[in-house]
């Protein structure tokens, strides 16, 4: 009932999203790289290897939640979506040797098609990538509830998040691996298998 | 115009985001109303969340290390009799006194926060209702339903068999082990659980004479562990709260199910066949299973294992 109810405020505040649109924005969640290996240069020396592999399980909502940020000249806008699916067991984020479980994709996905933009340079589509750990239920990254119930604003405390610029090769960039609640930067691996 | 399309945007945003939230939000309008009314024993489900912290998070960074398993016992029991002579007065968050546990066991954290969040908001319910009858019922019954929306960390309200607790290769060893720490769980979960019924008694004085009472005797189960308790099997609802369980008889197998699970962690805490580095893999598959109706499903609910010590069970007893 409530997510019918979702559907319909959706509906009346983004008209113009199609069915095609959904489906194309959920094909991004679906396409996220499912293994990468990652470096953290440390200062203590040498580079600490980090782990992740996904496997893919049911939606956490039916479709993605689309919301379109207006600009100046009411002609033009960015759309933002945002799309959660659930991880099955054996996902995880392997560091130190540990596996620790990742529960879901948080992927906040920004459509620059309408915004009116004439630099080449400048991408269609921007994903923000973030795959938390340990939160089965997939609520963050804030804590709703915040400050009523919880002194902690953000919900996740282990996770690994990136950036795309092309959904075409959905290249990770920008990486970074929080663990534990410190956060760390991280560079993608290529070790050519 | 354009301010309030983005105010309603982000709303949605927002509320899209929290539709299989296992953060309660928003919370009921009676949220912690039982606290505004019962303080002292408010305060004490707080100390126990404290004290279950406190206890797991020990044991874990002790594991494998404790010679002498009832000297570990009896210094950590005179810390958490500090903390339920002196509880706090809010919810203290489990990863500020036990992030090693919270790290090793994250899909049980999930499932028990969620839990105690219908545990707690049961109570505040039954405690601040002004309709006693059908209103309140209704109620109740829209919680279990929000908390049973969130599948992914729902304890299932299908009745399970004592195996579920007891029938692992790793079961019992908390309780052979440290019999005053396992008393002192399962006089937690009599207390929790005995609140429920004390709050049906169909009048204020009765039901404010009864938490006091409740109350004075947890203290008195405490007085002398493990010998004071005498739990002989952990406390269940329905046999402990029997109008309770009649009148809600979706909780007693939910409630049940999380003391059970409860018990499940403790036993893998120090049981000495489950290695460290398996302790997250098998919180993992136990949880899966306090998730799973078809796992160690009874084919009848109650277990008969109520408590035989000397303070009696259900409301009617007082």
């Amino acid at each position: 009932m409530r997510m019918y109810l979702l559907s319909i405020v959706i509906g009346i505040v983004a008209t113009n999203v199609s069915a095609q649109e959904l489906k194309d924005y959920r094909e991004f969640t679906l396409a996220v790289r499912d293994t990468l290996t990652l470096g953290i240069p440390s200062t203590m020396g040498g580079t600490v290897t980090v782990e992740a592999k996904l496997i893919l399980g049911e939606p956490a909502i039916p479709t993605p939640a689309v919301f379109d940020f207006p600009l100046a000249d009411e002609s033009k806008f960015i759309r933002n979506f945002v799309d959660r699916i659930y991880l099955n067991d054996g996902s995880y984020l392997k560091i130190q040797g540990e596996e620790i479980p990742l529960t879901c994709i948080f992927l906040h996905g920004q459509d620059n098609r309408y915004s009116g933009k004439d630099d080449p340079l400048a991408p269609d589509f921007v994903l923000r990538v973030t795959i938390p750990a340990n939160d089965y239920s997939c609520v963050g990254p804030i804590n709703p509830g915040w400050p009523r119930t919880s002194e902690r604003r953000e919900l996740w405390d282990t996770s690994l998040s990136y950036v795309v610029r092309d959904p075409t090769i959905m290249l990770p960039a920008d990486i970074t691996v929080q663990y534990r609640r410190n956060i760390f930067a991280a560079y993608l691996m290529d070790l050519g298998n | 115009m354009k301010h309030l399309k983005l105010v309603l945007l982000l709303g949605i945003m927002i509320v899209s985001s929290i539709a299989k939230a296992s953060v309660w939000y928003p919370l009921p309008v009676e949220a912690y109303g039982f606290g505004k009314k019962y303080p002292k024993a408010q305060s004490l489900l707080f100390a126990f969340d404290y004290g279950h912290a406190l206890v797991y998070e020990r044991l874990l960074l002790h594991r494998g290390r404790i010679s002498n398993p009832a000297d570990f016992e009896r210094k950590i029991l005179a810390d958490v009799m500090k903390i339920l002579q002196n509880p706090p007065t809010v919810k203290v968050e489990e990863d500020d006194i036990a992030p090693s546990y919270v790290d090793r066991f994250p899909l049980l954290l999930n499932l028990f926060d969620w839990s105690h969040l219908l545990h707690q908001f049961v109570l505040d319910v039954l405690a601040t209702s002004q309709d006693r009858g059908p209103g309140m019922i209704l109620l109740v019954n829209a919680l279990t339903d929000q908390y049973q929306a969130a599948k992914p960390v729902a304890i299932t309200d299908t009745c399970k068999t004592m195996d579920f607790m007891d029938g692992h290769y790793f079961s019992k060893a908390f309780r052979e082990n440290y019999p005053s720490f396992n008393q002192l769980i399962w006089a937690y979960h009599w207390f929790q659980i005995r609140l429920y019924e004390d709050l049906l008694l169909p009048t204020e004085i009765e039901r404010d004479a009864a938490v006091a009472a409740t109350t004075e005797e947890f203290f008195e189960l405490l007085s002398d562990l493990p010998d004071s308790a005498g739990f002989e099997m952990m406390p269940e609802t329905a046999v402990e709260a029997p109008t309770f369980a009649k009148n809600f008889p979706k909780l007693p197998p939910a409630f049940d199910n999380n003391h059970m699970l409860h018990d499940i962690v403790s036993d893998l805490l120090v049981s000495s066949v489950v290695p460290f580095e398996a302790l997250r893999r098998e919180g993992i598959r136990m949880g899966r299973m306090a998730l799973d109706p078809d796992a160690f499903r009874a084919t009848t609910c109650g277990h008969g294992g109520g408590h035989g010590g000397t303070h009696g069970g259900g409301a009617g007893g007082q």
